[in-house]
Order: structure tokens, then sequence, then C-alpha cells
């Protein structure tokens, strides 16, 4: 397993630069964070990784597998499972047919009592033959991080899986994180709770204007100090875009 | 009285102020396109203004015209019933379905700004005005005043008579808009279905008990028939008269409406409550069944999609079926109709805005392997399928409730076949090239904005229609001719699908939808 490797990587949308020659790298066995200011580009660089989005440039590789070529994109898309910010869910299917539905495409419905045991762990078994659509936010979270969880074989990605979560569903969250990294994944995790996150990670990127302003341990972040860091990082931000 | 005039007045000023507003944020390009279509449609309306020369023209140089002819000209014309049966069914069903009274901009947009109440009324009728709801019975009544007067004596004043009918007609449209949206924040908000269903079976008891069977559209045919001979006969005291009747009852609908529409937006919107449905179905195993399974129950479970496909086959299309029946109209118009109209419901209902319906979970699916290809692929079968399976469901129904030998089903079947391909290509290549043109969000809504489906049905209605009606007629006649267009057809399609499958396999084309519909 080689995880995923980001070198020079640009995003652009028209004339906007997301992501400007980023290089990053997401170990097995590790679970990298990603913290930024809002257009700070974390979320276009881990669509990227999901191979929902294309990058504009550089090389973007997920288990060594080469997005800029069709075959490495759709390979490496059977590595990833990939938890987007929002949206993710087919609003008229219940969580049933997700899980079927996935497993159809990804040649894996033998893993349907993996399915089930998620199911229970994340609190949707009283809702599973239920619209994804009629389900509150926080619900719709925990649906779309289990898919991820799910689809997942060498690379996990979630977006701000803990936004509108309950503490009960950050603590499966954080467990089903925890057990992918155990199991040899490269985990990646975006959110804005940078206490959660550090608690959560092994490592920590800091992405400032889609660039990498700080690449860590996740404990150089934690703590009063950490909290300090973070927000002079975040805070050198708005100081160039004033000037 | 003088409150309302006020209110009048400043609904008016908002309705012109947003729309001016929604003028210059337009694209150069998009100002272009509604320049165009403002000059197609001036031209269709020439074009309907004319229609009486054509047809007499035809019947005079042509055999083939003749039997057209005959139905249109003279006294036994069907052409000025059929355009206000159209009108009517248009009145009473586009309120019903919602289409009617929609606004340009979502009431959240305008909070900050609040415009005097009455600017939904206008606001609304102008949209009405200028979608296919508006439109299509404008240019209906259009060319039956002209084929009234096909001789050209009174055309003057058949077209002033249809216009100012017409004029009525929308504000009868807004006044029960209006009237069921109160009814529906005051006391019922699932009015509306009920309602179809109610408005369907009424209409099908008069047509059954009018001795005439509803032919003379229950005697408004003959009464409109009656002022454009009198504008004919220069009788200035009976077109007066019969004007001056018609202004006064579009002035009384008007200020009718008007005062429903303040007394309804001083209710809260409706809340509609939603059946929880439960229950998953069983997904198969094979990648690409799963695709298409999921594909069709979204189809199905949509309720945006699903209900107007279900108004055209067991109100619409039915009703029409009876129309022609009971008024002795050609049958086989009964299959001509539906040539046309299924493949062009399906595309407004499906197909121009596919992504819209499925929303977030293009990402879900973008982010699968291999299920980007699967995903476009069976978006144009469920489409197909399902135009054409609907399509020969209601053909052999016209075929076995009429006069009409079973042999004349295989050639409106090609036809609805070419229709449907062509249809389909062009709403999918709208879905793939334009997903933003169409309204993504606000559940409840029509799939497709007015001015945008106005635009859509007049190309797929010059394309797909008239392509899929020329083959269904010329088969039976010239069965060569017909298999040349077949080919030409498919080989278009073909070439349209290569075209369409490149710029889908552009991953930063895919990400652009992706990022424009996944936020739902």
């Amino acid at each position: 397993m080689t995880g995923v490797d980001l070198a020079e990587v640009s995003i652009r949308y028209g004339d906007v630069v997301a992501v400007d020659r980023l290089t990053l790298h997401a170990a097995p066995g590790r679970v990298l964070g990603m913290l930024g200011g809002n257009g700070a580009g974390k979320s276009s660089t881990l669509r990227a990784i999901g191979g929902v989005n294309a990058h504009t440039s550089g090389r973007l590789c997920v288990g060594g597998f080469d997005l800029a070529t069709p075959d490495g994109a759709d390979a490496a898309r059977a590595l990833v499972g990939y938890c987007p910010d929002i949206g993710g869910l087919i609003a008229q299917a219940t969580p049933d047919e997700h899980i079927d539905l996935l497993g159809s495409l990804r040649g894996s419905r033998g893993k349907r009592a993996v399915g089930d045991d998620l199911v229970e762990r994340f609190g949707l078994s009283t809702v599973r033959d239920r619209p994804a659509g009629t389900f509150s936010h926080g619900m719709q979270r925990r649906l779309s991080v289990l898919l991820a969880v799910l689809a997942a074989r060498e690379v996990l990605v979630l977006d701000e899986p803990f936004d509108g979560v309950d503490p009960s569903g950050v603590e499966v969250t954080v467990s089903a994180i925890r057990d992918a990294a155990r199991a040899g994944m490269a985990v990646i995790v975006s959110t804005h709770l940078q206490q959660l996150l550090t608690s959560a990670c092994d490592d920590v990127a800091v992405l400032v204007k889609g660039r990498l302003a700080a690449s860590c341990g996740s404990d150089e972040l934690s703590g009063p100090d950490g909290e300090r860091r973070y927000a002079d990082l975040l805070r050198s931000d708005v100081v160039e875009a004033v000037a | 009285m003088t409150g309302l005039l006020d209110e009048v007045v400043q609904g008016l000023a908002a309705t012109i102020r947003l729309s001016r507003l929604r003028a210059r944020v337009r694209t150069p390009q998009a100002r272009l396109r509604a320049r165009v279509a403002a000059g197609v449609a001036l031209c269709l309306l020439v074009a309907a203004a004319a229609t009486g020369d054509v047809v007499t023209w035809s019947a005079a140089h042509s055999s083939l015209a003749s039997p057209l002819s005959r139905h249109l000209l003279g006294d036994s014309s069907v052409g000025l019933s059929t355009a206000l049966g159209a009108v009517l069914a248009g009145v009473v069903f586009a309120p019903i379905t919602g289409a009617a009274a929609q606004a340009q901009f979502p009431d959240a947009d305008l909070a900050g700004i609040r415009p005097s109440r009455l600017y939904r009324y206008f606001d609304g009728l102008w949209n009405s005005v200028l979608s296919p709801v508006g439109v299509s019975p404008l240019l209906l009544l259009m060319a039956a005043a002209s084929v009234a007067t096909a001789d050209g004596r009174g055309r003057a004043t058949a077209v002033l008579v249809v216009l100012v009918t017409w004029l009525a007609a929308m504000l009868v449209m807004a006044l029960f808009a209006w009237t069921i949206e109160l009814t529906r924040r005051r006391w019922v908000a699932r009015l509306r279905w009920y309602l179809a269903v109610v408005s369907a079976l009424v209409a099908a008891l008069a047509v059954l008990v009018d001795p005439a069977h509803g032919r003379g559209v229950f005697g408004l045919a003959p009464a409109l028939q009656r002022l454009i001979r009198a504008g004919a006969a220069d009788s200035a005291v009976s077109v007066s008269a019969g004007l001056a009747a018609l202004i006064l009852v579009a002035v009384v609908v008007l200020v009718a409406g008007l005062l429903m529409c303040r007394r309804t937006l001083t209710l809260p919107a409706a809340v509609e409550r939603l059946r929880q449905r439960t229950g998953s179905v069983s997904v198969p195993v094979n990648p690409s069944w799963a695709m298409l399974t999921m594909l069709a129950t979204t189809l199905v479970r949509t309720r945006e999609v699903r209900r107007p496909i279900i108004m055209m086959l067991a109100v619409a299309m039915p009703l029409l079926f009876a129309w022609i029946h009971y008024s002795g109209g050609d049958p086989s118009s009964m299959l001509a109709s539906v040539t046309m109209v299924v493949p062009l419901a399906m595309s407004l209902g499906w197909g121009v805005n596919v992504f819209g319906v499925l929303g977030g979970a293009v990402t879900l699916l973008l982010a699968q392997p291999g299920a980007w290809k699967l995903l476009i692929r069976h978006v144009v079968l469920v489409q197909l399928v399902a135009s054409v399976g609907l399509g020969l469901v209601l053909m052999v129904v016209a075929v076995a409730t009429s006069t009409l030998p079973w042999s004349v089903l295989p050639a409106y079947v090609a036809g609805l076949a070419v229709s449907s391909v062509i249809a389909t290509g062009l709403s999918v290549r709208y879905s793939v090239e334009k997903p933003h043109r169409t309204r993504l969000t606000g559940r409840g809504d029509p799939l497709v904005p007015p001015i945008v489906g106005m635009g859509y049905v007049i190309r797929i209605m010059l394309t797909g229609a008239t392509t899929g009606l020329a083959v269904a007629v010329t088969a039976g006649l010239l069965p060569w001719v017909a298999a040349v267009v077949c080919v030409v057809v498919a080989l278009s399609a073909y070439r349209s699908w290569r075209r369409l499958s490149r710029r889908w396999a552009d991953p930063a084309h895919r990400s652009w939808v992706a990022a424009l519909v996944g936020a739902m």
C-alpha cells in the first residue's frame, strides 16, 4: 500500500486557483487531518482524491495509480471511500439500497454483513428502509460516513464528517477512523473542529489560500500553544488578503 | 379601492424593476438567446396568423392536403374548437399542476427586498405569458382565427378577437391559480391533486352529457365563431359589443384575481404533509442492472417527475382521446398526439434536468469506479424505454378504443421511436451541457423554469415531434422515404451520442456538473 501522494497539484475553477501547487503525502496506517479556513482548498483537494474533481496540473496518485489517466482514475476510485462535505446521497434511496448499490458498483456485495454491522454501529438500524432525503442533517452525515467506510479499501477520505453530528455520532466516526488506520488504510479527515482533529489524527496539514502553510504532528497543534499557532497561521492569511 | 390601486401600481413597478434586474445580470450570450427566442416567437405568431392562407393554398394545390383542409376549412371546421379546447384545458390544468403563476425569483431570495405583495400576481402572469402555458394557446388561437377567415375577409378583427380572448384566458388562469393557492393555504394543502382527479372526472362527464359531446367546447366555439363572422361581415356593432363583453369579463377577472392574490399572501405558505414511504427495492448484483434499477426507482419516487407523467398518462391523453372520439375528429390524430407529446413530456420531466433530480447522488456515483460511464448510458436508456413504452401503451389504447385498424400502428410506433430518439438526445445534451439552466432546488417546483422550458419545447417540437410525425405519416404512403428518414435519424443520433460521450468523458466537465448539482 502506498497511500496518497500529491506532487505540485493545482486545481483551478476558471480564473480561481483553489489549490496551488500542493505537495502532500498520506501514509498507510496513519490519519492525516486537514485544517484551514473557508476557501482554503481542503474540499477541492479531497474531491480530487475521491475521484470526483479533476486536478488541473501536478501529479496525484492514490495507491500508486495516477488519477490523470482514465484507467488510473477508475483503479484509484476502487480503493477510495469518499465522504463529501455536502450531498453524496441519493435522496430517494434507503440506506439498504445505498449499501447494495455500492456493493454492486464495486463488486463487493459479499460485504453485506459488514454493511449491516456498520448500520448498527452508526445507529441507523431503525431507519434503514426510509429514503435518505427524509433524514435529519446529522443522520445524513452518518450515512455518508458509513458508505465511505464501507467502500474504502486502501484510502478513507472524510470531508467534514463531524458537521452537525451529535456526540454519539462523533464517537462512532472517530472509532471508525481509528479502525481504518489500524487496518492499514491511509485516512484523510478535514474539519474545522481543531481539538477533535488533533485528538483523532496522527499528522496535520494546514492549508492557507490553497497552499500548504504547515505540516506537522497533531500534537504540535494541540493545547493552548497549538491553538495560538493555528490562529496565527489563519490570521496571517487575513493580513495578506487585506494587504 | 384606492388601496388596491396603490398596491397594483407598486406591484407593477416591482415586477418591472425585478425583470430589468434579471435582464441586467444576464450574460451577453443569454441576452442574445433571449432576443433570438423573442424573434422566433414573433415569426411563429406571424406564421400562425397566416395559417388560413397556407391551408387554402394547400387545398387548392395538393391532393394530399385535401383531407386536412376538409377538417379545417368551412362550416365543419374543427380548428376553432380544437384551439378553444386546448385553451380551456390549459386554463383548468395549468393552475392545478402549478405551472401557472410561477415566480421568476424564489420567495427566499426576495426576503430582504420585500417587494409589494401584488408583485407576485404580475410576475406570475408575466411568466405564464412567456411560458408554453401562455404561448401555445396564443399560437393555437391565432392559427384558428386565421383558418376561420381563410379567404382573408375580417382577418384583422378575428386576430383582435382572439387576442382579447387569450388575454381573458390568461387572467382566468391566474384567478384560478390564486384561488387554488388560497384554498391550499387555508384548508387543504394537497388540494391540487384532489382537484386534478375531480376536474378530469367533471370534464369527462361534461363531454358525455353535452349533446354535441364537447365539439363546440360547451358553446364557447360557436359564440367566438359568430363574433369572427360578424367581423367578416363588417358588422361593427356586433363586433364592438362582443369585444366589450370580453374586455369586461377580463377586467372583472383581473380585479378578482388581484383580490384573491392579496388575500392569499397574507397567509403562510401551505405545508404539504409528506407520506413517509418505507421499504427498499432489491438492487441487482450486476453493476449495470443495479444502476438501471436505481435510476428507474429515482424517476418513480421523485414526485416532481412522476406527477406530470401520471397526469399526462392518466388524465390529459385519455381526455384528448375522449374529446377526439366524441367530437368526430380524425382518430389518427390520437396517435399523432402521442407521437408528439409523450417524448416531449418525458424530456421535460426527466431528460433536461436529470442531474438536478439526482442532486447529491451525482457526487456519490462519480466517486465509484466506472460508474460515470454507466450513469450517462442508463440515463439515456431509462428515458428512451419510458418514452417508447408509455407511448406504445397509449397508442394501443387509442387503436383499441377507436375504429382505426391495427395495421396503422407500426407506422406510428416508428414515428414515436424517431421522436423519442431525437427528444432524448436533445434533452440529455441540455442536461450535460447546461444543468444550471434548469431549476435545481425548491421541492415541489416544476423542474424547468418557464422561459427555459419555452425554448426547450420549441426546439424539441420543431425537431423530434415534427420528424416523428413526418415518419408516421409517410410510412404508410411512401415507406422508402420514412426508411431514409429513420436511417438519417439513427446516424445523427449516433453522432450526437459520440459528441455527448466525449463531453461527459472530460473529467473537468464532470467536476463542474457535480459541483453544480452536488450541493443539494
